[in-house]
């Protein structure tokens, strides 16, 4: 299926954000054939073990990745939104080491990872640009080890609330303090390692606080440095900056 | 799959489940409970606090009143 280009502008503008590219760079990343890909809630587009050909750019929609234990136990390691290549490592890794599945229903684009190692290779920015992102996707799983391992429940969950808040005010869909939660409790408690009843508690916990509020999915911070005082909330790890250049 | 909403409560008050989970029996949304209370009871204890034995879990299911209940005793062993 042939794909307009256009899809590639909000990841295309993410990276000009904080780096210029030349302009032979910019069309070359253009030019790259894609393959889109549509799919429902919950649905697995990348299982673990497989070996994958192409990485993913999420269009529309919210994807996790995740690995499950064999009694059926599943950890999110990560959440990804629009503008977002979701699996960059898939370039050079053979065999996916953990799986993907959406939590909405998802729009992806596929680049073949023969053309992104030759866009790597050919224009030095953009293997720049793409050893960077997978940087940035190492230092959020270092965050989140640390969430996991030392955190409170509650300020476990006031972490990932705003770093999500973070992301989503990044690609214009949270205005720094209000944005609709786009997963269940359930695929929280499973991001913050607690179950659905602590991740619940927690959730009530910070609101009876005053530093949230909530309505439905949507969720309003009332007291943001409340919020990341009790999270211990530095967004220095998403690297909002960009790279050394 | 049934949707079960599992409400606590414990020494620090009531928490309604607004959002539920799907389960596929009883039995399994019982076993949730069951490991939510746990989940809970261990978080006290991580943070030094103070744990209710009166603590318990409402299971309900969709369009329904409470359909059972996991106790402090059903998800902890205490030997004396």
């Amino acid at each position: 299926m042939s794909v307009d280009n256009s899809v590639l502008f909000p990841y295309l503008t993410r990276i000009e954000q904080t780096r210029s590219l030349s302009a032979a760079a910019r069309e070359a990343f253009l030019a790259l054939p894609l393959e889109q890909h549509i799919y429902g809630t919950y649905q697995d587009f990348i299982k673990e073990g497989e070996r994958p050909t192409r990485s993913c750019l999420i269009v529309e929609g919210v994807v996790s990745r995740y690995k499950t234990l064999r009694n059926g136990r599943r950890q999110i390691s990560s959440f990804h939104f629009p503008g977002e290549m979701v699996d960059l490592h898939a370039t050079l890794l053979t065999v996916a080491d953990s799986g993907m599945r959406t939590h909405t229903p998802t729009t992806i684009v596929t680049i073949n990872c023969e053309d992104i190692l030759d866009l790597a290779a050919q224009y030095s920015e953009w293997g720049r640009a793409f050893w960077f992102d997978t940087l940035v996707d190492a230092s959020v799983f270092r965050e989140w080890t640390l969430n996991l391992g030392q955190r409170t429940a509650a300020a476990r969950v006031a972490h990932l609330l705003l770093e999500i808040n973070a992301r989503l005010e990044r690609i214009g869909q949270s205005d720094g303090r209000r944005f609709v939660l786009p997963i269940t409790q359930l695929d929280l408690a499973d991001a913050v390692g607690l179950s659905a009843v602590h991740t619940n508690r927690s959730i009530q916990q910070l609101r009876q606080s005053g530093t949230i509020r909530t309505q439905g999915r949507e969720v309003v911070i009332e007291d943001y440095a409340s919020l990341v005082a009790q999270a211990g909330f530095d967004p220095s790890y998403l690297h909002p900056e960009g790279p050394r250049r | 799959m049934t949707r079960y909403y599992f409400d606590l409560s414990n020494g620090s008050g009531f928490v309604r489940d607004l959002e539920g989970q799907l389960e596929e029996s009883l039995l399994a949304a019982t076993q949730a409970a069951i490991e939510g209370l746990r989940s809970v009871i261990s978080g006290e204890i991580n943070e030094g606090k103070a744990v209710s034995r009166s603590s318990f879990v409402s299971i309900r299911c969709e369009d329904s009143d409470e359909v059972t209940k996991v106790y402090f005793d059903d998800a902890v062993t205490i030997l004396e």
